[in-house]
């Protein structure tokens, strides 16, 4: 691409952001963002993809799988009965009503008991990341389509599918000040100014980015998202209120409640799939955890507080917000060591409470139980995508669990 | 005699040019290296961007192998070759900003310290590739933006707003400074671009300055090695 067709699509996507409404969601969320931008606003489809690196233990979904043996530790005390087929643990219960009604475990026979090539055949679909994939697919008008919020990097390929890149968000300050919604400050760059100095490094950079393609390719997609995100109208944003909604006194991303937070953040700004790693390395991989205790005692401290509050302000009926939390794989009986298929949770407006993930004694799904496409497919068709890129996947398979 | 002579100016020759090379790989270097005429320290010869098929490149097969737990061989999947082409530069990562904030502003900007967790700086004892984003960048500009502010204000350098004549020359040697190499022709057009047209509007010369001089600090020469 030569200097000039950039400069000429980003002209053109300069003009247009006057007319180019904020984007985040409608009326009905919590007003984190000033009635001025709420009422450029409208209602938009978003995921929260929640990975747990190592591997997630399936009686969180399908958790009367193992109380008939007892094993995990599952016993009637600690199962919820959802309905519809659908018994998680009962880390589950401090979630909202909303929440519960809106809950599904998903089946992924992907076959693969290696850390490895579970996480690359999970976020791998035809050479690019699905993340990627979809939020491209989903469209609209955020200048970051595509988030990964702290330090840990969701697996996968992170080559921009059609000009969609992962854009990693550390802390929730700099991205409020990018989007120009932070408190005045004369050190602080004009919006419009700062854009086209951005425009300007870019085209200083073009040779060494030439030849540099993948040790600098998220330089050359930030520069483009950066360009993007500065070229829309400022945002205004009630930092303090997501502060306090969450219980936090820093903006830096750090744990999950941070990253909970920080996905809703990026999701009101227009991010249509964000990504979120429950830590690093392997922090899931619960070895000889037989009781289940290790697994239940991360889950309800790491997960559940962020989570409750997610779904409590971004999961709603007037919401089209879905959350997909999901490891590389179960784990396995006797030892607690690796399963070759994964259970996925999700919620949302549009998921039908019930489950297609329920493992047997062995921890094994059923035949003809689909893939890793399928659960994409699933998501995509819960998101509402459009149908090429719910095709692109191959279609839903788990038609049961979704109510569009 | 001669011959003794001619082998030792080889060898050192090969040695040393090889030791200057691989500025952004570490590692063993084996004797058998060859060096190309053209990439006898060239690695930042002003104006030009370093070629990646003239680099050095340094054969890594002589190291020393570790037996860990298991008899397991420690170095099996050590890279013996160092890539030829490309994709030998990276993201500076936060450690170095301070640094070379220093080097080039003569001063670490109050905003880089108070922004630090944007950059997702490792644990200790941790090693993360640096990453750049949206947000990195933008508050590597902003952070640029600041310390600009002050050096413009300080310097008679940035006294007079932008002309032709002192764009080209604050561009060309401000460049020079924060890449460690000159710009080429384009490059400079880039930047003057930024003082001459986009902040024409702006009233505040020292404004204008910082943001053309910003803009050189959020381009890959200042922000990767």
């Amino acid at each position: 691409m030569s200097h000039k067709n950039i400069i000429t699509r980003r002209d053109l996507l300069k003009l247009s952001a006057g007319t180019t409404g904020a984007i985040a969601l409608g009326g009905m969320m919590p007003s984190i963002f000033t009635p001025e931008a709420m009422a450029q606003t409208s209602a938009q489809s978003a995921v929260l993809v929640c990975f747990l690196p190592g591997g997630c233990n399936a009686l969180f979904g399908s958790a009367d799988s193992f109380s008939g043996a007892g094993t995990f530790g599952v016993t009637a005390a600690n199962m919820l009965n959802l309905g519809n087929g659908l018994v998680v643990d009962s880390s589950f219960n401090t979630l909202g009503a909303f929440a519960k009604a809106n809950m599904a475990s998903v089946g992924v026979a992907h076959g693969i008991a290696a850390h490895g090539s579970a996480k690359a055949a999970q976020f791998t679909l035809n050479n690019n990341n699905p993340v990627m994939t979809l939020a491209a697919a989903m469209g609209g008008s955020g200048s970051i389509k595509a988030a990964n919020v702290g330090a840990e990097i969701a697996p996968g390929p992170q080559t921009a599918v059609n000009g969609t890149s992962l854009q990693q968000i550390s802390d929730m300050k700099s991205t409020i000040d990018a989007m120009g919604g932070g408190a005045p400050d004369p050190t602080m760059p004009k919006r419009e100014l700062a854009a086209k100095g951005i425009s300007a490094a870019e085209i200083m950079s073009t040779s060494r980015l030439a030849g540099n393609p993948e040790s600098l390719a998220t330089v050359a997609n930030g520069y483009k998202a950066a360009f993007d995100t500065l070229a829309k109208p400022a945002q205004p944003f009630n930092a303090q209120e997501l502060m306090t909604a969450y219980g936090l006194t820093g903006t830096a991303v750090g744990d999950m409640k941070s990253k909970f937070a920080a996905a809703e953040l990026m999701i009101r700004s227009g991010t249509n799939v964000v990504t979120a790693v429950a830590g690093g390395g392997l922090a899931w991989d619960t070895h000889g955890d037989t009781s289940g205790a290790r697994a239940r005692q991360k889950f309800v401290a790491e997960i559940m507080p962020g989570l409750k509050i997610f779904t409590d302000r971004m999961v709603t009926a007037n919401s089209n917000v879905t959350v997909i939390i999901f490891g590389d794989f179960a784990r396995s009986l006797p030892g607690s060591d690796h399963a070759s298929v994964t259970v996925a949770t999700v919620i949302g407006p549009n998921v039908k409470l019930g489950t297609t993930g329920k493992v047997d004694a062995a921890v094994g799904l059923p035949g003809g139980t689909p893939t890793v496409n399928g659960m994409w497919g699933l998501v995509a068709t819960l998101a509402k995508a459009p149908t090429s890129a719910i095709q692109a996947f191959g279609g839903n398979p788990h038609t049961a669990l979704s109510k569009v | 005699m001669k011959k003794i002579y001619g082998i030792s100016l080889v060898l050192a020759v090969g040695l040393v040019a090889c030791g200057k090379a691989p500025r952004h790989h570490a590692g063993a270097i084996s004797a058998a290296t060859t060096v190309s005429e053209d990439a006898k320290g060239t690695e930042a010869k002003d104006g030009m961007e370093p070629k990646a098929s003239t680099m050095l490149t340094c054969s890594l097969t002589d190291g020393k192998a570790y037996k860990g737990f298991g008899n397991i061989n420690l170095v099996a999947g050590r890279i013996t070759e160092v890539p030829k082409e490309g994709d030998r530069f990276r993201v500076k990562p936060y450690a170095a900003l301070s640094g070379e904030f220093t080097r080039v502003m003569g001063a670490v900007p109050p905003s880089l310290t108070a922004n630090a967790a944007t950059f997702a700086v490792a644990p200790e004892r941790w090693y993360v590739e640096p990453q750049a984003s949206a947000i990195v960048l933008f508050t590597n500009f902003r952070v640029s933006y600041e310390a600009a502010l002050t050096l413009a204000g300080s310097d008679a350098k940035f006294a007079e707003a932008p002309s032709e004549t002192n764009a080209t020359a604050n561009c060309t040697s401000f460049a020079r400074q924060a890449w460690n190499r000159l710009p080429t022709t384009e490059e400079v057009a880039a930047c003057k671009k930024v003082a001459l047209v986009d902040t024409a509007a702006e009233t505040d010369i020292k404004a204008r300055w910082a943001y053309t001089l910003a803009s050189v600090l959020t381009a890959t020469g200042f922000v990767a090695y």
